[in-house]
């Protein structure tokens, strides 16, 4: 299985077979899946805008990561309009108010998806749980694990 | 429901059950502590036991230090890490063992509690370097690495009122440490003190592991309680390691202002953690 760390950015031309993003926490996995062609790519951001000058940490931001994704599945020959997105994570910590960096990597992947003109088909964000994504590139579909409960098809 | 007495005596027993820090990081530690230590008698230990030296020689060489040439001795590999470095990949070597296994109570994958101590470890560490005086630049590794030691034990019993905990944090609003203390009398932070004491761990230690939840309790010893408290945070949110438990975790905003930070600079460690973490040190 093609393994997508923290702050990393991958897509199914990168391996064979389905995807996995481990340990979401605050992080969120944004997931661009073209279902005609049976792709997928997806970064797993950490942090929500970008303050690094060093290119290999654009991956690591919400705001720079989404953006080069949209790039990576452009590059691989696929039209904006034919991406379904969905998007997982953005745990905060206990009472993290003022913390709450999951909340706010939800926000900036929502500003800048919708600045590029493009929509949320389905996502599953926020809360305390530590998360594990599958996706399934061939079918579309992506599964969400937790450490306890079901899994759930998003 | 009141805790049974025998249920505490048992969780206190689990700690005398916990086998003891080998012998060989307690004596170099005294070496370093002695004013006369030089590289040469700390590779003399090292080189008494064939697997730790061949660690040291490993991490030496590691990509991580980017050395040019290769180190081939140990008092070679000893003089370029460094006594302080050398002492935290010999304790972390040699919590190995029982620091890799699952912890079933805390839904922690096998090797889930090694990540979250050596990135803990790793966070406290660079934390230390920028706020903290000289003591605390030298203890603050080990205690990242040793602060979730009391999991080791609490975890055996976890798995008996699991659902209870669960329903006193989702329901009531607890964290898990205090759901813990609540149903079986002591939580892993109180239980992993002891297990410092045990281990004869300086009080500093065994503070920064008995406050690591609660910084405001802890009397003395402030940056390296905070230290460790806000390293054990970031790694959570980075999911690195957490249990079932990671997310029913407050952070202390009394923590960030003993430390002098910010928010912006949590996310700067955070950051700073996604780089800096020598993965040769997750492999001893």
């Amino acid at each position: 299985m093609l393994q997508i760390g923290l702050g990393e950015l991958k897509t199914s031309t990168d391996g064979k077979g389905p995807m996995e993003i481990p340990n979401i926490m605050s992080g969120v996995a944004v997931i661009m899946l073209d279902k005609k062609r049976g792709m997928a790519g997806a970064v797993h951001v950490l942090l929500p805008v970008c303050n690094s000058m060093s290119r290999a940490d654009l991956t690591k931001f919400a705001d720079t990561g989404v953006k080069l994704l949209l790039g990576e599945m452009e590059n691989q020959g696929v039209a904006k309009h034919e991406i379904t997105i969905k998007v997982v994570g953005g745990s905060d910590l206990m009472g993290a108010t003022n913390f709450s960096v999951g909340h706010k990597n939800v926000e900036v992947v929502s500003r800048v998806l919708s600045q590029e003109g493009l929509l949320v088909a389905a996502q599953e964000v926020g809360g305390r749980r530590k998360r594990h994504v599958i996706i399934h590139p061939g079918t579309g579909r992506v599964q969400v694990k937790y450490l306890l409960g079901e899994p759930l098809d998003i | 429901m009141p805790i049974s007495l025998e249920l505490k005596r048992k969780i206190v027993r689990s700690v005398d059950d916990l086998p003891p820090i080998p012998r060989v990081v307690m004596k170099m530690k005294e070496l370093m502590m002695a004013p006369n230590c030089s590289a040469k008698h700390i590779a003399d230990l090292v080189s008494q036991d064939q697997a730790l030296a061949s660690k040291v020689l490993k991490l030496a060489n590691s990509p991580y230090f980017g050395v040019i040439r290769t180190i081939s001795s140990i008092q070679q590999g000893v003089a370029f890490l460094g006594f302080n470095t050398l002492h935290n990949l010999v304790l972390a070597s040699s919590l190995f063992g029982m620091y890799e296994k699952e912890l079933k109570g805390y839904k922690m994958a096998k090797g889930a509690l090694w990540e979250h101590s050596i990135y803990s470890a790793f966070a406290a560490q660079s934390l230390a370097e920028s706020v903290g005086n000289k003591a605390v630049r030298e203890t603050a590794f080990t205690a990242g690495l040793i602060h979730d030691v009391g999991k080791l034990v609490m975890s055996l019993y976890i798995s008996e009122v699991f659902q209870s905990i669960m329903d006193l944090v989702e329901r009531d609003g607890l964290q898990f440490l205090e759901a813990e203390k609540k149903l079986l009398g002591f939580d892993h932070a109180e239980i992993g003190s002891e297990v410092a004491r045990k281990w004869r761990f300086p009080p500093a230690l065994v503070n920064a592991i008995r406050y690591h939840h609660a910084p405001q309790l802890a009397s003395s010893d402030a940056d390296l309680v905070s230290i460790v408290h806000l390293s054990d945070a970031a790694c959570l949110m980075m999911g690195k390691g957490s249990g079932v438990d990671g997310g029913y975790y407050p952070i202390d905003g009394l923590a960030l202002q003993t430390l002098k930070m910010k928010e912006d600079d949590l996310q700067k460690l955070i950051l700073r953690l996604t780089s800096s973490v020598n993965p040769a040190i997750l492999e001893v």
